[in-house]
């Protein structure tokens, strides 16, 4: 039990992180990114089989980020005149094409085989609390994104964004290169969820495409929706009730007397169920956006009233 | 200031601006009417950068700016108003005037965190700017609350201090005035004419024959895309075309309190 509570939040942990940079694309600038497990894999990859051979775990993450913002930058590109349903479109596109890319090579990463065995960095230090250790080195690392991207969302930097979620034009406008924005909010975005994928790998220890087929990138988006879009805390929230769900067959299993493919399938309709709840009773989710009110006599804070009721990707033209 | 010299442009087979040629002046305010349809707005946008033309070409102080994107055009100090306003409605009416600053240093991600203090600073010199600027129009009270509560003369008043909140010295302003009541469409005239004392350069578009005699010192009209007349408000009033293309169109514009 107490194994399963640990991997649940090391599972958390990641996903939270991952959560936070889809929902700077999403819940903030309003970019529909449907292509969110392709940075993931970018980081896992890259940091895996620069860590197999040898080179310290911080190079092989800190490339493994770099090579992702350069996936985001290629995306962005082209989808410079685009609408947010156009991003969607040429996002899933590019992560699907490197997915399957990366399946049917075999010089790089085994292809469909995928990577095994991969080291887990300063494991022989912690030996069997290894699980421990690695929830606080996440933690850490989600503590530092959280405050980092909320940094960026109260800055002059994040008011555009939230600016051109909605009013595009009006950014460009007032003088704001909207397409300049949008490219360093993907960035921004591909980069932290490579920060996810490397943490994945390195906890797992087992990496294929499959394990970043698009459901992972549906997953994370209902951990916003559910969560709350464009509320940091919120999303942390909805990370933590999807991947309960998403997790708990383990402990299911022991407890339904159903068969094992059952109660698989039950974990994917509890989370479509919970999410088509959610986009009708709830669509602002469960902890709605909140407004910025600026304020250099108490520090700038969110208040405490909450937006009237704005949907997920309220912004799309 | 403003040079705009034989614009075309076609949408498909509609001919929506035919060599159309218009100047405005430093320092004056200068007016954009004609029946609805007549290419006022499309002339906006062209002008700004929104739309591409076929032909011509528009110069701001004597450079060129008729191929740069929209908000190169504002860099260069010419800002424009939306028809109907666009409102992020996710954001305060403070958020609204502090991401109408220019030359941010925290619009840079990097410098958010390498330069914190600096943007701060800069972040609460805006802020002071922008509170006088909302006192102005009437809107200080409303200052943390959302832009989707606002009324829509409220958005109006947002849009004409946003304008002013960028330092540039031309402003095109498309219908002010549109859809507000007598009260304050008389509030935003008088705000108008306070800022042109200022020393800002205007065009508006408008619709309301009171307005523009109010506050414009020359009009163009235009109809069915093309310059039909020019000159001062109560010349222009007289001209015989223009009281035939709006008697032509008048029984769609009575209703709309023209005349």
């Amino acid at each position: 039990m107490f194994a399963f509570l640990i991997h649940f939040l090391v599972m958390t942990g990641i996903f939270a992180i991952v959560a936070l940079s889809l929902n700077f694309q999403v819940g903030l600038t309003g970019l529909s990114n449907f292509g969110q497990a392709a940075f993931m894999m970018i980081g896992a990859y890259t940091s895996a089989l620069m860590y197999t051979a040898g080179i310290p775990f911080i190079f092989g993450v800190l490339a493994g980020m770099v090579i992702s913002s350069l996936f985001a930058l290629i995306i962005a590109l082209p989808s410079s005149n685009l609408r947010a349903d156009y991003w969607a479109i040429v996002s899933i596109a590019a992560a699907e094409s490197l997915r399957l890319f990366v399946n049917n090579e075999k010089w790089l990463a085994e292809g469909p085989f995928g990577l095994r065995g991969i080291p887990r960095p300063l494991s022989s230090l912690f030996g069997d609390n290894y699980a421990v250790f690695y929830l606080f080195f996440v933690l850490a690392c989600l503590g530092l994104v959280y405050f980092a991207l909320e940094r960026l969302n109260k800055s002059p930097f994040g008011r555009v964004l939230r600016g051109l979620r909605e009013t595009e034009d009006l950014m460009e406008a007032l003088g704001k290169n909207v397409f300049r924005f949008k490219a360093i909010a993907m960035i921004i975005g591909g980069l932290v969820a490579a920060l996810g994928g490397s943490l994945y790998a390195h906890y797992i220890t087992f990496i294929s495409p499959e394990t970043f087929a698009p459901e992972v990138t549906f997953l994370v988006w209902t951990m916003i929706i559910v969560g709350g879009s464009g509320n940091a805390k919120g999303v942390m929230v909805g990370a933590l009730v999807i991947t309960l769900l998403n997790t708990s067959t383990r402990l299911l299993k022991d407890f339904l007397y159903l068969p094992t493919s059952l109660v698989a399938a039950l974990r994917t309709l509890s989370i479509g169920l919970l999410t088509i709840v959610f986009v009708v009773v709830r669509p602002q989710g469960i902890l709605p956006e909140r407004k910025h009110v600026v304020s250099y006599s108490g520090g700038e804070e969110g208040s405490e009233t909450t937006m009237p009721g704005r949907a997920l990707g309220g912004g799309g033209r | 200031m403003l040079d705009v010299r034989n614009i075309d442009k076609a949408f498909g087979g509609l001919q929506a601006l035919r060599d159309v040629s218009l100047t405005v002046e430093e320092g004056t305010i200068t007016g954009l009417i004609g029946p609805n349809g007549s290419g006022k707005t499309t002339l906006f946008n062209v002008i700004t950068g929104f739309y591409e033309k076929d032909r011509g070409t528009v110069t701001l102080r004597g450079r060129s700016i008729g191929d740069l994107p929209p908000h190169s055009i504002a860099d260069r100090g010419m800002v424009r108003s939306f028809q109907i306003p666009q409102v992020p409605r996710g954001m305060t009416v403070m958020e609204n005037m502090l991401v109408a600053g220019q030359g941010l240093a925290g619009e840079n991600p990097i410098a958010v965190f390498l330069r914190g203090s600096a943007v701060r600073r800069q972040d609460q010199e805006m802020v002071g700017r922008a509170e006088v600027l909302l006192d102005r129009v009437g809107l200080l009270k409303q200052r943390d609350e959302l832009t989707g509560s606002l009324s829509g003369g409220q958005v109006k008043l947002l849009a004409i201090a946003q304008t002013l909140m960028t330092d540039a010295d031309l402003i095109l302003l498309d219908e002010p005035t549109a859809g507000v009541d007598l009260a304050l469409t008389d509030q935003i005239m008088d705000l108008l004419k306070d800022i042109h004392s200022e020393g800002k350069t205007m065009m508006l578009v408008e619709h309301k024959m009171r307005v523009i005699s109010g506050v414009c010192e020359y009009v163009y009209v235009l109809d069915a895309g093309e310059v039909i007349a020019s000159g001062e408000p109560a010349a222009v009033q007289s001209d015989q075309r223009v009281i035939e293309a709006y008697l032509g169109a008048e029984e769609s514009q009575k209703a709309r309190g023209w005349r």
